[in-house]
């Protein structure tokens, strides 16, 4: 029915936009209605630029150069969310402020440049998120022991439909005494792998929530689609979490590559003493390969990484902490140090050609196609889209951006 | 006047003493009082064509000595018209005469101020950028403080909806907590919602002062943009104050305020009020599916469903007024207690409906004052508070509800997980001692200090933190000393420094990483200003004042507030701000009966290190310093009377808030926002209504009146004007809203019925962003004002 009425929709814009095209032909009055829809690419990259209090969302085709303004441009979003792109279809943003919730607001790409979808209502506060089929997972987990759960809704990227929300026990979860706290979320083979630590959520008394007697293991939950718990994998005394975490937001780390294995990256986050690394699961295997094991703290010299964007054939864009022996969910440790690895050799390149002085990283597009991954980076002047080639691990500049910050980039397709 | 009097009641007098004390006299007494009954002192009682005099004292009685005979006895009072009493004094008797002054339709149909000037003119007429409100010209309104502070020029006050909803304050561009609110000169600050300017109906002042800019010390506050002062002490010794007002979205409002006073000066006053309101206005909004949670692009009317508010207060004074130890020495105490259901969040995209917050206040005063103590021209006042404050803001449901007011039942506690169960506990207490010593008529020195202390502890029960065992403290200290030289009526000049002192304590976690540590962090500053005032003419009055204004950061803005979105930063710095302004007032007597004054002032602000919340790319926000800004605007008001039957007014301001930052921190490019116009702040906006009186229709001493008040403000942008694609930017639209009411006033204002209709073409209102207020809304209040008894 959805479809059926969808595709009329659809039929109708068509007829319309093609007696648009008749007048526009036939009237030779200098006037062009569809003046406001030209130059629109089918593919676009999306840059999300900020002001000091608001967001405008603004888009390019190609970013390798020239400028973009939010002076007289951008489509304005209220805040400062942060952002999500769904593929190359839509891109989310997602308002962080608990106590102060907001609807979700998502962009498609258009024959006039971006339009507003539906907004939804997700009741709930995003620290990981993680595409699942045709749904993106979106979790909260609890860091008081008195209320041990972790919370999913599914969100459908093409319909935007919300189902959940599921609540998993993390004390059960976590089964070793303490508490999980989920820091990343990934499909592989039909299943939903998921990332977790597990922390003292304040049952110890101290006021670190985050305190953990397990910060040298590392784990994985398997659950099927409907978030039924199948199995853990666990991994002890090699390398630590996988928590690629600024604050409570927890990103990346359980990468599966093109002959599924899968790649599990961890900063070895709280734990000095403990070496950040990589750890492999074989394809077809639900346990760590105790034959393998990248240890990245000793191919970089004493640095740590923080989060990981894959750009195929076992290559790894990384982004490291600035500080050597360093890894932390604070926000004052920065994160301002690229590299590239590859995997499957252990190869491990600074990348150079990063610019001095960085004050704000956004959320980055990783260009598979190109083996590129595009970072907006601020530093003393206005941001600016820096591209990293991994074959060469060299940064270039791209298109400049006359804002405040840039929160995200990402690309989009018109459907 | 009661010089000539007093000149030929020493020639009496002279004359009496040379024609020597006759022993036959008798004695004749009495009072003399006006047809209200109220006693009037001051009247000039003498014989007619002879020598004997007197005077009436302050409770109104005369006494005369007079021998034996028949005598025409008048009684004369300006304002009033001269009685007559023929007499026969008997030898050696007692005789009593009483007086009742009919008032002089002559006089009362002129302005009363050729009488004396009232403190509200006083107030006016100081050297300060002062507009003070004449609240007893609204008691027969519906209107809450905040809503008749609207009218003052240079002042906007944002509301989120309707009865009880948040307000926002602004003032000549300051907002939030640069603009101080005082009640009796005692600070606002710290106290609960259950007693504040959104709730206070307009029959609790008397009158209300708005000091732009420059604040007089006596208020004693790090007021970087101005002072707002609700004065409710209006000396009246023995009145009763009652009415009832209902109204559309079922709003009942109730207010009652008595006071009595003995003649050995006991008093004891009691005022209490209530208001509620279903609050239940229609809104555009979109309604979710709640199935897929999925809102659709276009707006319905819906009706608001949950935001219920309902406030009681009870205030009361006992003791002494007027006696040789005090002129003032009371005992007070305030109860509050509010509920409040909360419809939806910050932006009214997503519904709540089972969300609400409480807040109680009780709060004990003292109040002593004494003018000329042990000294003449010493003037002591020493005031104080200690608020005991519980509040809490509670969302646990298991349910999730649309605009539609319809529901499901979920898995989870909480509309907006995870639920929240937040409790407050505020101890806030403040003490202003003020001293002033006038000397040789022309000279006054002031010392004045102010003492305030704070203490809050918030405990989630949903989120237990190692916080909610610390309170927040905040513990402030301002001192004051001023000198104002009046050589005569003229000039006057004050001149004036404070000295500002701040303690926060605070145990917290600034970056919100789990490290909770004890912070403590003590600033110290001071300011200083003048102002200045002289009457070119008996009618035209210029003024200047500048300050040099502080405000120090509270101990969110230091340590955050404990969640992971609200960021500490110890070290920020108090902000300043250089506030000038030039202005004149122009009373001009057109004819006997006809009066307009124009005031005209223009203000200039310089802020520097303004704090402002810098957002993070994860959504949290920091205060920084950073921001300068500079105020450059006018602000007109007007007022027109024709004696007692017409009178108009207007009120204007215009601001250019501009942002003057040139290169943020760390930034060697231009910041964007350079120069432009500081957004979502309301800058050209004004008001305009008339008043028709009919005087005498039933009986004469009924008055009919017909209100018109229209306001206006003009459109701003939610965002720096020049960002983004203007065809697609957030806008607050225009506000036009017309508000008309009637009222009838019996027995002089004893008894009084008023209708009112605000907003009376439905137009859709808007102060902030998204927030729809109240459309067309019908009340009427009954008002019964018994001024002396």
């Amino acid at each position: 029915m959805m479809n059926i009425l969808l595709r009329k929709k659809l039929y109708v814009s068509v007829a319309f936009a093609a007696m648009l095209g008749f007048t526009s032909c036939s009237d030779d009055d200098g006037e062009d209605n569809t003046v406001g829809c030209e130059g629109v690419a089918t593919e676009e990259y999306v840059v999300a630029a900020t002001s000091e209090e608001n967001s405008y969302v603004l888009t390019k085709e190609n970013i390798s150069e020239g400028e973009l303004s939010i002076v007289g441009d951008g489509l304005q979003v209220t805040g400062t969310p942060s952002w999500f792109f769904y593929k190359n279809l839509a891109a989310y943003s997602f308002v962080y402020r608990q106590g102060d919730p907001g609807t979700t607001q998502s962009f498609i790409l258009e024959d006039c440049g971006l339009e507003p979808r539906n907004p939804i209502d997700l009741q709930v506060s995003i620290q990981s998120k993680g595409i699942v089929g045709e749904e993106l997972f979106v979790q909260y987990s609890s860091r008081n022991y008195e209320n041990p759960e972790a919370t999913f809704y599914k969100v459908n990227g093409k319909t935007s439909v919300v189902t959940g929300p599921v609540t998993i026990n993390t004390k059960e979860l976590a089964n070793n005494g303490e508490y999980a706290y989920i820091t990343d979320i990934t499909e592989h083979n039909s299943r939903v792998w998921i990332a977790y630590r597990t922390i003292k959520a304040g049952e110890d008394n101290e006021d670190n929530a985050f305190n953990s007697d397990f910060n040298d293991h590392t784990y994985i939950a398997i659950f099927n689609e409907d978030l039924e718990f199948i199995q853990r994998i666990e991994d002890t005394g090699r390398t630590g979490v996988i928590a690629g975490q600024s604050r409570s937001q927890g990103e990346t780390g359980i990468e599966p590559v093109e002959n599924g294995d899968v790649y599990v990256f961890s900063s070895a986050l709280d734990a000095p003493e403990v070496n950040s690394g990589v750890l492999k699961i074989n394809n077809g295997t639900t346990e760590f390969d105790p034959n393998y094991f990248f240890n990245i703290s000793e191919a970089s010299g004493g640095y740590k990484l923080y989060r990981t964007h894959y750009v195929g054939d076992n290559t790894f864009v990384l982004q490291m902490f600035t500080e050597q022996n360093i890894a932390s969910a604070r926000p004052t440790e920065t994160r301002h140090k690229f590299a590239v690895v590859n995997v499957a050799t252990k190869s491990f390149n600074w990348v150079d050609d990063v610019p001095n002085g960085i004050q704000e990283i956004g959320a980055p597009y990783v260009d598979k196609a190109n083996k590129e991954v595009v970072f907006p980076i601020k530093t003393s002047e206005n941001p600016r889209l820096y591209i990293i080639n991994a074959a060469n691990h060299v940064m270039t500049a791209g298109t400049k951006i006359e804002a405040d910050g840039v929160t995200a980039v990402g690309k989009l397709a018109k459907q | 006047m009661k010089i000539f009097y007093s000149l030929i009641a020493l020639v009496f007098l002279l004359t009496q003493v040379a024609t020597g004390q006759n022993d036959n006299f008798s004695t004749v007494k009495g009072k003399v009082t006006s047809q209200e009954g109220e006693l009037l002192p001051g009247v000039f009682v003498y014989v007619i064509n002879k020598t004997y005099f007197s005077e009436t004292n302050e409770n109104g009685t005369f006494e005369l000595r007079l021998p034996a005979g028949k005598y025409k006895l008048s009684a004369t009072n300006l304002g009033y018209l001269n009685q007559v009493e023929e007499v026969e004094v008997l030898p050696n008797s007692n005789l009593r005469v009483n007086f009742q002054l009919e008032e002089d339709p002559a006089m009362t149909l002129d302005d009363v101020e050729i009488v004396g000037k009232s403190a509200l003119q006083e107030v006016q007429e100081s050297s300060y950028n002062v507009s003070a409100l004449n609240a007893e010209a609204l008691h027969n309104t519906t209107l809450d403080v905040s809503q008749a502070l609207e009218r003052v020029s240079g002042v906007r006050v944002r509301r989120s909806g309707g009865v009880g909803s948040n307000t926002n304050l602004m003032l000549n561009g300051f907002s939030g907590r640069h603009v101080k609110l005082f009640i009796d000169g005692m600070p606002m600050e710290g106290f609960n919602s259950a007693f504040s300017i959104n709730n206070i109906p307009i029959n609790l002042a008397k009158r209300i002062e708005v000091y732009k800019g420059v604040v007089p010390i006596n208020f004693g506050s790090d007021a970087l943009g101005g002072a707002i002062n609700i004065v409710t002490e209006d000396g009246k010794q023995n009145f009763v104050d009652a009415s009832y007002s209902y109204g559309s979205f079922n709003t009942h409002k109730s207010f009652l305020n008595a006071a009595y006073t003995a003649d050995s000066g006991f008093t004891a006053r009691l005022t209490a009020f209530q208001n509620y309101s279903d609050n239940d206005y229609n809104v555009d909004v979109r309604v979710k599916n709640l199935q897929t949670q999925v809102f659709p692009l276009e707006k319905t009317n819906e009706r608001r469903f949950h935001d219920m508010y309902r406030n009681y207060t009870l205030m009361g004074k006992v003791g002494f007024v007027n006696t040789a130890f005090a002129d003032q020495l009371l005992l007070g105490f305030t109860y509050g207690d509010e509920y409040n259901e909360i419809q939806h969040p910050a932006y009214m995209d997503i519904a709540f409906g089972q969300v609400y917050e409480t807040s109680e206040t009780l709060m004990p005063s003292l109040t002593y004052k004494k003018d000329n103590l042990f000294i003449n021209g010493l003037n002591v006042a020493v005031r104080g508070n200690y608020n005991f404050g519980e509040a809490s803001y509670i969302d646990d449901a298991m349910r999730n509800y649309n605009w539609a007011g319809d529901f499901i039942e979920k898995s989870e506690k909480g509309e907006y997980p995870p639920y929240t169960r937040n409790f407050y506990r505020n101890r806030n207490g403040s003490v202003n001692a003020n001293v002033t010593y006038k000397f040789k008529d022309k000279h006054a020195f002031t010392l004045n200090n102010v003492f305030n202390t704070f203490s809050r502890k918030r405990r989630n029960e949903a989120e237990p933190s190692p916080s909610d065992d610390y309170p927040s403290e905040n513990f402030k200290n301002i001192l004051g000393a001023g000198y104002k030289f009046q050589p005569n009526k003229k000039w006057s000049t004050s001149l004036f420094g404070k000295y500002y002192s701040n303690k926060v304590n605070q145990y917290a976690d600034p970056l919100a990483v789990g490290e909770y540590q004890k912070f403590s962090k003590t600033t110290d500053t001071y300011g200083y200003g003048l102002a200045t005032s002289y009457f070119l003419t008996e009618s035209l009055q210029m003024k200047a004042s500048f300050e040099k204004a502080y405000r120090l950061p509270v101990g969110r803005e230091l340590f955050g507030n404990g969640s992971n979105f609200e960021l500490g930063n110890p070290d920020l710095k108090p902000e300043s701000s250089k506030n000038l302004n030039i202005g004149a007032n122009y009373n001009w007597r057109l004819t006997k009966k006809q009066n307009l004054n124009l005031d005209a002032s223009f203000i200039y602000r310089d802020i520097k290190d303004f704090i402002r919340r810098k957002v993070t790319e994860e959504g949290s926000a920091q205060s920084i310093n950073e921001a300068s800004v500079k105020n450059r605007g006018i602000d007109l008001e007007a007022t027109y009377n024709y004696a007692k039957l017409f009178s108009a007014n207007a009120s204007f301001t215009y601001q250019s808030l501009r942002n003057k930052l040139e290169y943020k921190n760390g930034s060697t490019s231009k910041n964007l926002s350079y120069d432009q116009r500081i957004p979502n702040m309301p800058y050209l906006y004004g008001n305009a209504g008339f008043a028709f009186y009919f005087n005498r229709l039933w009986d004469k001493k009924d008055v009919l009146s017909l209100n018109y008040n229209l306001l206006y403000i003009h459109e701003f942008s939610y965002d720096y004007d020049s960002f983004g694609n203007s065809a697609t930017n957030r806008n607050i639209p225009n506000q036009i809203a017309h508000d008309v009411y009637l009222n009838y006033s019996f027995k002089n204002g004893k008894y009084n019925l008023s209708l009112e209709c605000k907003n009376i073409l439905n137009e859709d209102l808007y102060d902030n962003y998204s927030l729809q207020k109240p459309g067309r809304s019908f009340a009427i209040k009954v008002r019964y004002f018994l001024d002396k008894f």
